[in-house]
């Protein structure tokens, strides 16, 4: 019997060069759910998705996947259970998107195989999915930050791996990318762990969100119950209203407006 | 490279690549003081090899020259053209910087200073070994002087490292250059310059055999290490999350870059540039695939060591230019107009 939980974190407890990083942060992660985790700049989420992927050895506390600790399990076979697209990934020399995609099955060849057809399938496939088949043979260095953001999706959906990790991948992308982007990792059917920076798009795309505050969890809960104008208040500092999306009917962060909370007068905040 | 196509391709150039280079060992064999046609030494060289052929058509003298003193040079080539070609892959891929080189290190200073002590001093102050053995043991404290430095003053980085390696690099020349000028006398200092300038012309055939395990082993190693080489590309969270231990392969990788430039430089010198360009051109040709890139730049950079020994030897006869004279020379031009052809960028990202 598999466990209900795709990842379960326990009491995970990071310190860096003497800083504590997370404190005994716990949550689980529902199989085909996707959760994502926000808080303010430095709250944790990056280091807490780092150890998910092993990227960032912590020193207590314990993650499973699929019911097993995931330090016991062998490097290549953790990386065929988790994908993961870590924040700002360097592209040195000149690889090609098909390069890029074409990693993602790193995990899977053996130390002298070529891609296999069955790899060649996986790599043509995940280069459709994520819409950059047109670009499979430019350099990555000439790509916008949508087509480079969607081409190293597909190098994490090439891994075939059922959990998706994701650090902000929606940083420094247009309106339209941000959802074409989160619109692809709703149809991974899979299981989705998301840090993700702006709010309302994390009420539209998550099912459960996970609130970090200096290294640890804050509550974690669906949207509507996340979303609080208290605990914007709390976490973020921001004094905002909540309301309800008036087409999905999910929460809705509007900030206060700046004249009210600072006193300018209306001139000011118009030419802001 | 991952497709079909991409295969086919790194076949392709790798078939052609091997073809020429026979044909061009067949040609450098057979120039030099003495010419020996083309047939004649693929004659000899089949008769030696396989026992075919008829012995009468050739001179002793000319067996002589085809398989002892110009085979095993054309063979040293060809190794330490590959050895140099696949470290500065690795260098370059490990250090993710296009200006990594087997020698950024600081290698190729520790190895020259072992070397011209040896030339300076005499055998005897190093206890009677050889000159290669001096050259690779200056390479290994070189190496360890970097790391060391590296390690213990601060978090590793591969930009300190590269500093590291150039600042040690400089005062190990500094060194050298001292011990050169102090000497005094014209014959060690031409012995100590021909050799820090790279030369292959001590090629013999009982000192083949450990360049050729080391460095057939090394290479061969980098190949098996090909995956975890595209997985360093996209930065270590990357790697760590395509289930490569960054830090682990790191290590490795920079401890077979270390053997197989200390070796390489211990039985030719150092031959400059050839580990910067092969890889770029190599790159070029059939992408950043390290399946495909490590035997591709191995097999150019052994066709293009053989053929600047060639030109090296033949240029100036009697005179024999340094190698690495003709690397530098040859390789610089070659190299920007190369650079300044393409369209590919070299490793902005």
């Amino acid at each position: 019997m598999t466990p209900e939980h795709a990842l379960e974190i326990r009491d995970l407890t990071v310190e860096l060069g003497g800083r504590r990083i997370l404190h005994e942060v716990g949550f689980t992660v529902p199989r085909g759910e996707v959760v994502g985790i926000i808080g303010p700049n430095g709250a944790g989420k990056s280091t807490l998705l780092s150890c998910v992927y092993r990227h960032i050895a912590y020193q207590r506390g314990e993650i499973t996947v699929d019911g097993r600790e995931l330090r016991t399990l062998p490097r290549r076979e953790l990386a065929r259970l988790i994908a993961a697209v870590p924040q700002d990934t360097p592209f040195a020399f000149d690889l090609t998107v098909e390069d890029i995609v074409a990693a993602g099955r790193i995990p899977h060849t053996g130390a002298f195989a070529r891609n296999r057809d069955h790899d060649r399938g996986i790599i043509d496939e995940c280069l459709r999915r994520v819409n950059v088949e047109h670009l499979r043979h430019r350099s990555a260095a000439t790509l916008s930050g949508g087509e480079r953001q969607r081409a190293l999706l597909g190098r994490a959906l090439a891994q075939d791996a059922p959990i998706l990790v994701l650090d902000e991948p929606t940083n420094h992308l247009d309106l339209a990318n941000q959802e074409q982007l989160l619109e692809l990792v709703h149809e991974h059917t899979g299981t989705s762990l998301v840090a993700i920076h702006d709010l309302n798009l994390a009420a539209e795309y998550c099912d459960h969100i996970v609130v970090l505050r200096d290294g640890a969890v804050v509550t974690d809960g669906p949207p509507e119950r996340v979303l609080t104008p208290e605990l914007l208040h709390d976490v973020f500092r921001v004094r905002a209203h909540v309301v309800p999306h008036p087409e999905s009917g999910r929460p809705h962060v509007i900030t206060s407006a700046r004249r009210v909370r600072s006193g300018v007068d209306a001139q000011n905040s118009v030419r802001q | 490279m991952t497709g079909k196509s991409g295969s086919w391709r790194t076949g392709l150039v790798l078939g052609g690549l091997v073809v020429a280079g026979l044909a061009l060992c067949v040609v450098a064999v057979g120039i030099g003081s003495a010419f020996i046609p083309p047939a004649t030494v693929a004659e000899i060289l089949g008769y030696r090899l396989t026992g075919l052929g008829d012995p009468t058509h050739w001179t002793l003298t000319q067996d002589d020259i085809v398989w002892n003193l110009r085979l095993p040079r054309v063979l040293l080539a060809i190794l330490v053209g590959a050895a140099l070609s696949v470290v500065g892959v690795v260098a370059q891929a490990v250090m993710r910087n296009p200006l990594a080189d087997p020698y950024v290190l600081g290698i190729s200073s520790g190895a020259a200073l072992g070397a011209v002590a040896w030339l300076v001093l005499g055998a005897a102050a190093f206890g009677g070994v050889s000159v290669g053995v001096a050259a690779f043991a200056g390479a290994v404290l070189a190496l360890f002087a970097v790391a060391a430095f590296v390690r213990f003053t601060g978090t590793f980085s591969s930009s300190r490292l590269v500093l590291a390696g150039i600042v040690i690099g400089a005062g190990f020349t500094g060194l050298t250059n001292f011990l050169i000028f102090q000497a005094r006398d014209v014959g060690t200092t031409n012995t100590a310059l021909f050799w820090i300038l790279g030369s292959l012309s001590g090629a013999r055939w009982d000192q083949l055999l450990v360049p050729t395990v080391v460095l057939v082993t090394g290479v061969v190693l980098v190949m098996l290490l090909s995956r975890q080489l595209n997985a360093l590309l996209f930065g270590d969270a990357t790697a760590a999350a395509l289930g490569v231990d960054p830090n682990r392969v790191r290590l490795l990788l920079y401890v077979v870059a270390a053997a197989l430039t200390g070796v390489a430089v211990a039985v030719s010198g150092v031959i400059a540039f050839v580990g910067l360009i092969v890889p770029h051109a190599a790159r070029l040709v059939v992408g950043s695939d390290h399946r495909g890139l490590v035997p591709v730049a191995a097999a150019l950079g052994a066709v293009f060591m053989v053929a600047v020994d060639l030109l090296s030897r033949t240029v100036m006869p009697p005179e024999e230019l340094p190698v690495g004279v003709v690397t530098a020379v040859l390789g610089a031009p070659a190299f920007l107009l190369l650079m300044a052809r393409s369209t590919v960028r070299f490793g902005e990202s």
